[in-house]
Parts: structure tokens; sequence; C-alpha cells
């Protein structure tokens, strides 16, 4: 099979045995890879109910028949399980070189189960694996130990690596490359931990078999050359992510303080401009990929000096252990995504629970008392800094937090649960909702909870981005980021387009709407890497197959329409800016989901109907 | 005179961060915007095939508009007018 190393490398970690199984004709034709293999595999192998930490559960690396291939945004993996902090589907992709060399070393998925009765990690090589003993690295920071596991194999290798976060099964512990490509959402890292698996290193030189090199090198050129010239491209190299936080501000939707305000009069100090002009050291990219949208900040010396290893923070980090908490220093949070890092914890789950802490702190919830003697007042530095390692480590307060926003709110009672800025316990994104309407019908929706990734941006179709080939057709054009209208729709083609890019995996940042790769150009260039012919509506035939089968996955936990939802904090007015006119009312998120759900042929339950699921194919 | 300022990337490939305006409508702004700026910079405003407008985002006096409800709109003396590059996710 041209475009695939055509083998899955299964791992039994309780019998400490491997087995290469071939890639079936089935699964690369109906799931293409990436986050469609992964699904499927959980799907059939993960019984419902099964305990996410326990040793039935599954964890997956995926990549996808682009990795390889050195088209601009082709590099990502994919993490996959069922999420111990949502108890449903759970994934999370990252950047970097370890999935193009995960297929070099002979292997399009990795699938894990069982549990280790000591720590190991897994070194896999020209088409085979070995389970060795990790004891001495359980416990080290990720980029020490991949240090380690770089000098016991290959100094070529990739490494995807837990921290203690991960270890000590905090719920929404990331799984972390390159010591700062973070697989950071759905708690796939705590997974790993549960198994006792501290890492996967990956090395080889096998080299991606193409159907028509030719028409793929031209491809390559010219998405190249388009990435080059896009203007959003042009502005993710310049100031990063983080040159989005500005305008968000501007319109009134740059989360601060726990989504109480979408506008921060320091702003200026935490912009992507301002990170350029001060502590930016070096750009950082992607195999093949001229954005370098990654940023490496430096700070030598004084009480936040970073190790440069751990990167510096993006859009998401700034806003959530930045803005969300009331800080307003650069240096300080880098110092905050630098031990997120090490530790291997999300930014943004933890983040978004230190301000729901904090808030529950200055409305008397939490006493002294309950915070172990910590002042959880908006911007103290310490104590945000002092939270990411117990929540890391599960200690005192960060034991807690630890569980998700769901979790402890409900825990805590009293009101909290309105102000929880989470979905199916998974944390808000810092985007603003009441700000971009159809971004609260994806963050409901989503099948990983609270995600940004998976649906849409409005201010793209306020911005009159179109793609009539697969659907989104000029009736999108011009759309009111705050308005209702027709985002069911919109939202509904967004994730299944998310769902084919994943299953590739292709960078968001490269490809349409965010950046400026058409699907119909990534259909020729699956269709040169593979010799099967594909179409951008092919692609959308096969997002929408995943997507329900994820939504299946789902359902057979026990989800429908009832875990669809937003917190109250949605329906309050805003105090000030561009977005203070707008709210989401639980009558105008019924609408929408009313919307999407019919236009995916799902029930007014929110359940994919038998006729629906049989024209996608999935009816076993 | 009205007070315009830019966010994002627009900030770069205008070469401007600010400027004040005389009134008008506010296509009047965006075009009188067009002359200001250097000649390779006025794609970003307008597409130079047909002459439309970008897709950026406005805010007049901190209220939000869609380029097409704002285009007719007669902008008065003390107008702020921000102009905010196309943004979507970090
Ligand atoms: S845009 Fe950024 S994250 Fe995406 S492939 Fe390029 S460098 Fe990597």
């Amino acid at each position: 099979m041209k475009g695939y190393a055509g083998n899955i490398l299964r791992v039994d970690l309780t019998a400490g045995t491997t087995e290469v199984q071939p890639l079936s004709k089935e699964q690369v034709r109906d799931y293409v890879g990436g986050r469609g293999l992964a699904a499927r595999i959980l799907y059939d192998e993960v019984a419902p109910g099964t305990d996410p930490l326990g040793p039935d559960n599954l964890f997956i690396l995926a990549t996808g028949p682009l990795a390889g291939s050195r088209i601009a945004g082709s590099t990502r993996h994919i993490t996959a399980c069922k999420s111990p902090l949502t108890g449903g589907w759970g994934e999370a992709n990252a950047a970097g070189r370890f999935g193009p060399m995960m297929k070099a070393a002979g292997f399009d998925a990795i699938v894990v189960k069982g549990q280790s009765e000591k720590p190991v990690y897994l070194y896999v090589t020209e088409g085979r694996a070995e389970l060795r003993d990790a004891s001495a690295l359980w416990g080290q920071f990720i980029a020490d130990a991949r240090e380690t596991i770089l000098q016991q194999t290959h100094s070529q290798a990739e490494v995807a690596v837990i921290g203690p976060a991960g270890e000590e099964q905090c719920k929404f512990a990331c799984v972390i490359s390159e010591n700062n490509r973070a697989a950071g959402r759905s708690g796939t890292g705590a997974v790993m931990g549960s198994k006792g698996l501290k890492a996967v290193a990956v090395f080889g030189e096998e080299k991606l078999r193409v159907h028509d090199p030719e028409r793929l090198a031209q491809l390559r050129k010219e998405i190249t050359q388009m990435c080059k010239e896009h203007p959003a491209c042009q502005g993710f190299r310049q100031n990063g992510t983080a040159g989005g936080i500005g305008p968000h501000n501007a319109m009134g939707m740059y989360p601060a303080y726990n989504f109480k305000d979408g506008v921060s009069d320091e702003i200026d100090k935490v912009t992507g401009e301002t990170m350029t002009s001060t502590i930016l050291s070096r750009r950082d990219s992607c195999q093949g990929c001229p954005v370098a949208c990654r940023r490496v900040v430096t700070i030598a010396d004084g009480p936040f000096a970073v190790d440069s290893r751990y990167g510096g923070p993006e859009f998401e980090t700034i806003g959530s252990l930045g803005t969300c908490v009331g800080i307003y220093d650069l240096k300080a949070i880098a110092k905050t995504n630098e031990l997120c890092n090490k530790f291997g914890v999300d930014t943004i789950n933890t983040g978004l629970a230190i301000a729901w802490a904090m808030e529950c702190f200055e409305r008397g919830i939490f006493t002294k008392e309950d915070t172990g003697g910590l002042e959880l007042t908006w911007g103290n530095v310490d104590v945000v800094l002092k939270l990411i390692e117990d929540i890391s480590f599960r200690r005192g307060l960060g034991a807690l937090l630890a569980e998700g926003l769901k979790a402890a709110s409900e825990k805590v009672g009293q009101g909290s649960e309105d102000f929880a800025l989470q979905v199916k316990n998974q944390a808000f994104p810092v985007h603003m909702p009441r700000g971009k309407v159809g971004q609260g019908l994806s963050f409901a929706t989503s099948n990983r909870g609270a995600c940004h990734t998976q649906g849409m941006h409005d201010t793209n179709l306020e911005a009159g981005k179109t793609m009539p080939d697969i659907g989104f057709t000029d009736k999108f054009k011009g759309l009111s980021r705050t308005s209702t209208e027709h985002k069911g729709e919109a939202i509904a083609l967004a994730q299944d387009l998310r769902a084919i890019q994943d299953s590739l995996i292709i960078c968001r940042f490269t490809s349409w709407d965010y950046g400026p790769t058409p699907p119909a150009m990534l259909a020729e260039a699956l269709t040169a890497i593979t010799g099967e012919e594909f179409t951008s509506k092919d692609f959308m035939e096969i997002g929408a197959r995943v997507f329900n089968l994820c939504r299946m996955f789902n359902v057979r936990e026990g989800f429908d329409r009832q875990q669809d939802s937003l917190p109250a904090r949605m329906a309050e007015k805003l105090p000030r800016g561009a977005t203070s006119d707008s709210v989401i009312t639980q009558q105008d998120l019924d609408r929408m989901l009313d919307e999407y759900y019919q236009f995916r042929g799902w029930s007014s339950r929110g359940i994919p109907t038998p006729q629906r699921l049989a024209q996608l194919g999935l009816t076993r | 005179m009205v007070t315009v300022k830019i966010f994002g990337y627009l900030t770069a490939a205008m070469g401007m961060r600010d400027c004040t305006m005389s009134c008008g409508t506010v296509r009047d702004l965006l075009e009188e915007l067009g002359e200001k700026i250097p000649s390779e910079a006025r794609v970003h405003l307008q597409d130079p095939k047909n002459g439309q407008f970008r897709g950026f985002h406005l805010v007049i006096n901190e209220k939000s508009l869609t380029l097409a409800a704002a285009l007719d709109r007669e902008l008065v003396p003390g107008d702020v007018v921000w102009i905010i590059s196309p943004v979507a996710g970090g």
C-alpha cells in the first residue's frame, strides 16, 4: 500500500509482548489514518464501561498517509484512548517529527493494551519493537527522560514521553515529544501512566513509498509557496499564534479572569508582538513547513528563568495561564508554560482549573483552609506556579483540580458549576463563545469536550471565507460572528473537515480555512501518494464517517444531548467591549443544536439514526 | 475627524498602527485609507481583481459590525474605527 508503512504494532504490556499486524485495505479506504484509524480500533476493541485507567483501555499512537511526504503541515501524529477526563472519546494530536519518524520506523499505528508491573518504555525501529525497563526514568521530567532515552536508543530518534503528571494519572496529563510538542487534551498521558508506559521512542530511515512522486513534488512546491504568501501564515511566522491576542482582545473576546471579561487593559504586555520584541529567541518549525509558528523563548535569570528546551507560550497558554488567572507578565507566563511542559500537563485544563479555584476563593467558596493556606488571588504568580506543581503531583487542592473542572465543581457545589468553564469535563480553550457563537456549538458538540480545533471559528465565516465544493457556499459568507444563523450546519461541516484533516494528518495552520491549502488539493496529494482516486467530496464523506464513529463511541458510554451543553456563564453579558451585546442562552444553544442534529441526520436526542449510520457504512 | 486603529497582521502589512481620517461613510474611509498606504499593501484591503474589500473585522465605537452592515454607515467626528485582521485560533 503506497503511502503507508503497512503495519500496526500491537503491544500487550501485561504479557510483555509485541506483535506486528498488517494494516487492512478497509481501514485505509474507509478511515484513511490518524484519527479515523484510531477511532475504528478504539470503537471495536474498547467495550463500553471500560475503566479508562485500567488494563483494558487502549493507548493508540497513529499517523496518516501524508506523514513523510514533506508537504507543509504533514508531520502530525495523534494519541487516542478512552479519555479518563471525559469518559468518552479521548484524543490529542501534536506537531513535530514523531509522526514521520514512527512511519519511517515501520508503523502507521502503535496500539498498546494491558498494564506493566514495572515502568517500561517502548523502542521501535526497523519494523521491530522492544520493551525496555524504565524504572530509572520514572519520576523524571520530560526533557531529562527524553535525553536519556535518546542516549539509550539513537541520537536521531524521537520520543513521545510522559512526565510526573502522567505517572500520577492527573486526568489531563499530556504526551510530549521534542520537549514542547504537546498532545495536550483529554488526558492521554494519564492512560500511558496507568499502563506504566513512560515513553515510546521511534527511529527509522524507511522512505515514504509514493505512487506519483513527480505530481507530489509539484503539489508540495505549490503548497509551500501558498503558505509563504498567505497572510495568516505570515502572521503565524512573525508573532506566532499569540499574534491573534491583540485582535481578539479588540473584539472583546480574549477571555480574562475566568471568562468574566473579554477585554484586558494590560493586553499589550502579553501579545505576540511583545513576545517577538522581548523574550523570543527563535522561531521553530516542523519538517517541510515554511510557517515556523512555534516559539522558543530565553529568560536566562531572575525568578522566571526558563529552560529553553520547553519552548515558549502560545495563544492558548497566554490566555489560560495568563489573562484568565490575572497574570500580565510574559516572563511569568513563560515560566508557567515551562512547568506544564516539564511536568507533562495540559496548559488549558490547568489554567482554567486554577482560574475557577481563584473565582471560588474570591466568592468565599474556598477559604485558606481549603487551599492549604494559599492566597488564591488573581494575578498571584507564586500561587499559580505552586498549583501547577500540585496539580501535576496531585497534592492538596491540586488533587481536586487534577480531576477536571466538572468533577471538581460538582464536588464543591455552591453554584461553582455555573462558572466552571468546561464541557464533558474538558476545560474551555481561550475562545469566547459569546463572541464566536458557532464556536460555542463546537465546544458543546465536540466528541472530546470543549475543543477549539475541531469546529470552526465564526470569524472565518464573518471574514467571508467560502469553499463551495465542501459545502461552505455563499450562504455562510459574511455571517456575523455573534449570530446563530446557519451555525448548526456550518459547525457540522467544519467538524467533518477537521475529522479528515486529523486522519491525513495535516496541520490546521497550513490548510483551509486557517491557512491556504484547499481540501481538493490535499485530495490530489493523497491520490498522488496512494494511487487511489480521492476528491474533496470523498474527504467530507470520510470525515463524516469518522466524526459519527467517535460520536457512537460516546453514545455507547451514555452520552446524548444532555452532555452537549454549555456552562451558565455563557448566558451572562460581558461587562464591556465589542462582544458585550452577545450571550448564548439555553434557547440559543437549543436552536443551534436542533439545526445541527437535523443536518447530521441524528435524532433530537443527539443520537445518529440507523439510516445515517447505514449511509456511512457504520452499521457494525 | 475619525480615529482609525489597526490590529493584527494588517498593522505590519499596511505599515501603520493608527491615523486620523476625514468623515464620510465607512466605504469612503476604507477607500481613502487605501490611498494612504503603500500601493503594494492595498492588496490586503481590497481584492485588485474585483475591487471588493477583503474579509477583515470592524469595530466602531466598541461595537462589532460585519463589513456588509458597516459599509454605508455615515461616520461622525469623534468616531473610533478599529480595523482588525482576520483571526481564527491559536
Ligand atoms: S504551521 Fe506550525 S505547527 Fe503547523 S506544521 Fe507548520 S510549524 Fe508545525
